[in-house]
């Protein structure tokens, strides 16, 4: 570390880390000295929480962008900044930005009057951003245990409900479990390499010829560490489960934001440190989870009527795609993962904000098939929004889901793993038809009862406008898009 | 900038109808109406400025989408996709005018899927664009998913729209990887660069079965056909008209541009392939659509014979036969589109499709049985209409390609006459059991283009050829067979 410089880059490249840091003590006082009283907590404590934190994350995101310090590792080489952890940071930020602002409705209806819930949204922040410039091990496995720590307590979070509580105990049990996994591969790692740098093993490893046997395992607990946080097969047992069991608020944030860090950690593993095993190990490794993920998520999505659980196997089915995307192996298979990814969180933030007012109108928290119909009688529009979200999920053109399936098949077939993409391509057959059968739930069943649906507040109204109109429309100039991934995967590459 | 400027007043057309309240129901029909009537006139200029003698892409227009990828929305017509062009804009507005009196459900989402599918059709035959032709293609799937399902008659049309969908969804995605397979190798999808590469005869034969995974359940052949029945009859009127005269075109009018155009030694070897499917499609839909009890049904099977006829020309190899395909095509969009208003005007009458319900209709509805004769001659290939010149020339190719195949094939016309005549017959004539209104004025002029463009079609067929020949000889002379 240049102690000279320490001022000139490193403190200046973690400024948004920094800034979040002291704002997460300013949140913690701001709460605990204005929530002193019942009434003080119910009425407006939650609403200016709410600003707070969105005051936050929005100076946060400016921080980010306007990072000047160029790609160079920071700290120590415990963290790196480069353009796929600006962006990705960015991404992040207003990922959580959205998941802050759609929480007020929510908050007054499940009478969550802590205010610790913003406390812990920008620590996940700070942990996600500090995750996604990782450039060690350790720092890995420490920000990791950060985030998962986080994720435990909010799964838990409702206090009166047997299926949270559920649902946080078997996240946090399975997940330390990964987590211990993962301490472990590092261990073998540093025990094989003797670094515990990504940089220092990506030298390291850059002629070997043969590794023991030690190094291989290693490698295969650190990745299935990764794999479980995100819910590939074959660890995809506790997303069901959690997803449905927390409380929605909660699996807003789960779905959309910790899949682009995980992903940047993943990526930095396999596309920088372990390189050069990318024939020996990586694409075959990634290459069956991949499918093995659209398999789980096609054929358990189809047998789910709760829409909670269908969301998540059909979220594991996409981890599959991103995995295949993985296993090509070239710079459209990064180019491929980063834009799905960043489609796939817009469109999960959509219709998880829908699944949130769905929440808010039904009487129990279990929300089935039934609990969806005539949505498009009391709101056309956003019902034909959610129509043409749910099909860009399937993979439909002209909508941007579409063009992300296109490009991870582009990198497929450029690897030239031709049954593997006709697999893929099968089991989008299969898991569009429990899309469409959402989509005919909505539009084609008549409803018993008159069907009430809570209106969007101004800020759900605001990021479900902007998320339409990017996913629906991305078809009319995707350029900026594909300039910008271009640049990221290139840098990632290099 | 013609074609730049038909999509431009249908997108007008489409955020216009967002914009009115929905209560305006009848500004909504007139606008809409108008919309349409306006893109059909646009688009007789494409043929009245279109140069006979060149078999080059004409008025061509590049918008730029991603060029560092080389994939731009190039859209052009040639000899072979203006009629299917003119064919569209003709059809959409007879189908927003049947559709005058449609009260079931939300009328601003019926014509807003009805304006976006024009719009996505037109892209379709236009698009000189692999990549953009293919997400056309599939772009169809979602307005025509929510008018079957929303707007169908009863329950079964929740199973007839996933039937439509998945079987579609599933050979495109096929198609998908042989679009991304040749992007990868050329590196452009441009028509024009693709019609000049050549590819290995190893590589063609893989990317034609997946080409053919997509188209052949859009044309439809036969074993992935069953859709057809399903959605043709539990569509709206409307929705059925676009089915059968311009969604099954667009297997064979993707079978002609891109199975014909870029692998042609494929086509060669895969030939019998093709003939004996659309051999056993003739006969197999022609005997079935004799026992059928329902009037959509059986039209929609005569849709199946027809069109796997015009892939026995298709795959002739003579330009006799691709231009006769081309011909009998739009003729099946006249005589089928027809048939369907025709089944829908008894509809929208006596909200019943059983045939045994009908008969003796020709002493209250003469007008109406004038024009149903017609079209049922129409349909078993009477000569004068369009259809015989079609089915004729089709039979002249087949004959030459493999006379088995005609022999075959030429029972499309007797059992073509055995299901025609014995609808008509069932309905038209016979006690008298429905009494009712005859053809008001609305009507009447639905039918008229139809007429008129049928006769036209089958006294006078050059003036359609001498527009073809250029493209269609180039297509197989030059490109194919040489």
């Amino acid at each position: 570390m240049k102690f000279s410089l320490f001022f000139q880059n490193d403190t200046i490249a973690f400024l948004p880390e920094l800034f979040l840091a002291i704002s997460i003590l300013v949140v913690l006082m701001h709460g605990s000295f204005l929530g002193l009283s019942a009434a003080a907590l119910y009425t407006y404590l939650t609403p200016s929480m709410i600003r707070l934190t969105s005051i936050i994350l929005f100076i946060s995101a400016f921080l980010v962008i306007n990072n000047p310090i160029e790609s160079q590792t920071l700290w120590n080489s415990i963290f790196i900044t480069d353009h796929l952890s600006i962006w990705l940071k960015l991404f992040v930020v207003l990922g959580l930005l959205a998941c802050v602002s759609v929480s007020e409705a929510y908050m007054f209806s499940v009478r969550l009057r802590a205010f610790e819930f913003f406390f812990f949204i920008i620590s996940i922040c700070l942990s996600l951003c500090l995750l996604i410039s990782s450039y060690d091990l350790l720092s890995i496995y420490l920000n990791m245990e950060f985030m998962s720590l986080i994720f435990y307590v909010l799964a838990a979070w409702k206090k009166n409900s047997y299926f949270s509580a559920e649902a946080g105990l078997k996240y946090f049990i399975l997940g330390s479990v990964a987590s211990v996994f993962f301490l472990f591969g590092a261990s073998l790692i540093y025990f094989s390499m003797g670094t515990t740098n990504l940089g220092s093993l990506g030298l390291l490893t850059e002629n070997l010829a043969g590794c023991s046997p030690l190094f291989y395992l290693g490698l295969i607990c650190l990745i299935s560490a990764l794999l479980f946080k995100l819910g590939s097969a074959p660890y995809h047992m506790w997303i069901a489960d959690v997803y449905e069991g927390a409380p929605t608020i909660v699996s807003l944030i789960f779905a959309s934001v910790p899949k682009l860090a995980i992903f940047a950690v993943v990526l930095r593993l396999v596309y920088t440190s372990f390189w050069c095993l990318f024939p020996v190990f990586w694409e075959d490794f990634f290459c069956l989870c991949g499918l093995f993920s659209l398999f789980i998520g096609c054929v358990c999505g189809l047998g789910e009527t709760k829409i909670k659980r269908l969301l998540a196997f059909s979220s594991v089915g996409h981890v599959g795609f991103l995995c295949l995307g993985l296993a090509s192996g070239s710079v459209e298979g990064i180019q491929s993962v980063l834009f799905y990814l960043l489609i796939y969180m817009l469109t999960a933030i959509f219709l998880w904000i829908y699944v949130l007012h769905l929440d808010l109108t039904s009487d129990n928290s279990f929300l089935t098939f039934s609990d969806v119909i005539g949505l498009v009688r009391s709101n056309p529009v956003f019902g034909l929004g959610i129509a043409l979200m749910i099909f860009s999920l399937a993979g439909v053109p002209p909508l941007g889901g579409f063009f992300a399936k296109l490009n991870i098949f582009v990198s497929v077939i450029d690897s030239s793993y031709y049954l593997v993409a006709i697999f893929a391509v099968l089991t989008s057959v299969v898991s569009a038809f429990y899309y469409i059968r959402l989509i005919k739930i909505f539009y084609f069943e008549k409803a018993e009862n008159w069907f009430y649906f809570a209106p969007l507040t101004k800020g759900a109204a605001f990021f479900v406008v902007t998320i339409g109109w990017t996913v629906i429309f991305f078809m009319l100039s995707p350029n900026l898009f594909y300039l910008l991934i271009y640049k990221i995967a290139i840098g990632l590459m290099i | 900038m013609l074609l730049n400027s038909l999509f431009l007043l249908l997108i007008i057309g489409v955020f216009g109808l967002i914009i009115i309240p929905a209560e305006h129901r009848l500004f909504l029909r007139q606008f809409s109406l108008s919309i349409t009537t306006l893109v059909f006139i646009l688009s007789l200029f494409l043929w009245l400025g279109f140069d006979h003698s060149t078999s080059k892409f004409q008025f061509v227009v590049n918008n730029l989408w991603l060029p560092i990828s080389n994939i731009n929305l190039v859209l052009g017509i040639d000899g072979i996709s203006l009629f299917f062009l003119l064919l569209t804009t003709l059809i959409f507005p007879l189908c927003l005018l049947a559709s005058w009196t449609f009260e079931k459900g939300n009328l601003k989402i019926y014509l807003i899927s009805f304006l976006s599918m024009e719009l996505v059709l037109l892209l379709v035959f236009t698009s000189l664009d692999l990549l953009f032709f293919y997400i056309f293609f599939e772009a169809v799937l979602i307005p025509m998913f929510l008018v079957i399902g929303i707007y169908g008659s009863r329950q079964r049309k929740i199973r007839a729209a996933y039937m439509f969908f998945l079987y579609t969804l599933l050979g495109s995605l096929f198609m998908l990887i042989g679009v991304v397979y040749i992007y990868l190798s050329v590196g452009s999808t441009n028509y024009e660069i693709l019609s000049i590469i050549k590819f290995s005869n190893y590589n063609q034969r893989w990317l034609w079965l997946a080409f053919f995974a997509s188209f052949a359940s859009k044309v439809p052949m036969l074993p992935v056909h069953i859709w057809l029945p399903e959605a043709h009859v539990e569509a709206p009127t409307a929705g059925s008209v676009i089915l059968a005269g311009i969604l099954l075109k667009l297997g064979s009018y993707g079978f002609l541009r891109f199975s014909l155009g870029l692998f042609p030694q494929a086509c060669i070897y895969f030939t019998p392939f093709v003939f004996s499917l659309s051999v056993l499609g003739i006969v197999y839909a022609s005997l079935t659509a004799i026992r059928q009890t329902d009037l959509k049904r059986l039209i929609a099977y005569t849709s199946v014979a027809h069109m796997n006829l015009v892939m026995i020309g298709l795959f002739s190899g003579t330009v006799i036969g691709v231009e006769a395909a081309i011909l009998q095509s739009l003729s099946h969009g006249f005589v089928s589109s027809s048939l369907f208003l025709i089944i829908g005007v008894l509809y929208d009458r006596w909200h019943t499709r059983g045939v045994n319900y009908y008969g003796g209709l020709t002493h209250t509805m003469p007008i109406f049985i004038i024009i149903f004769l017609f079209f049922t001659m129409a349909n078993l290939g009477l000569p004068g209409t369009s259809s015989f010149v079609g089915e004729f020339l089709l039979l002249v190719s087949a004959f030459d390609a493999n006379t088995t195949a005609c022999f075959f094939a030429s029972t499309s016309m007797i059992l073509g006459g055995v299901y025609s005549l014995w609808l008509f017959n069932r309905i038209a004539y016979g006690n008298i059991k429905l009494v009712g209104c005859d053809l008001n004025y609305r009507e009447f002029v639905i039918f008229l283009p139809l007429l008129l463009g049928t006769v036209f079609m089958g006294l006078y067929p050059n003036i359609f050829f001498s527009v073809m020949h250029a493209s269609v000889s180039n297509l197989v002379w030059v490109e194919s067979w040489l």
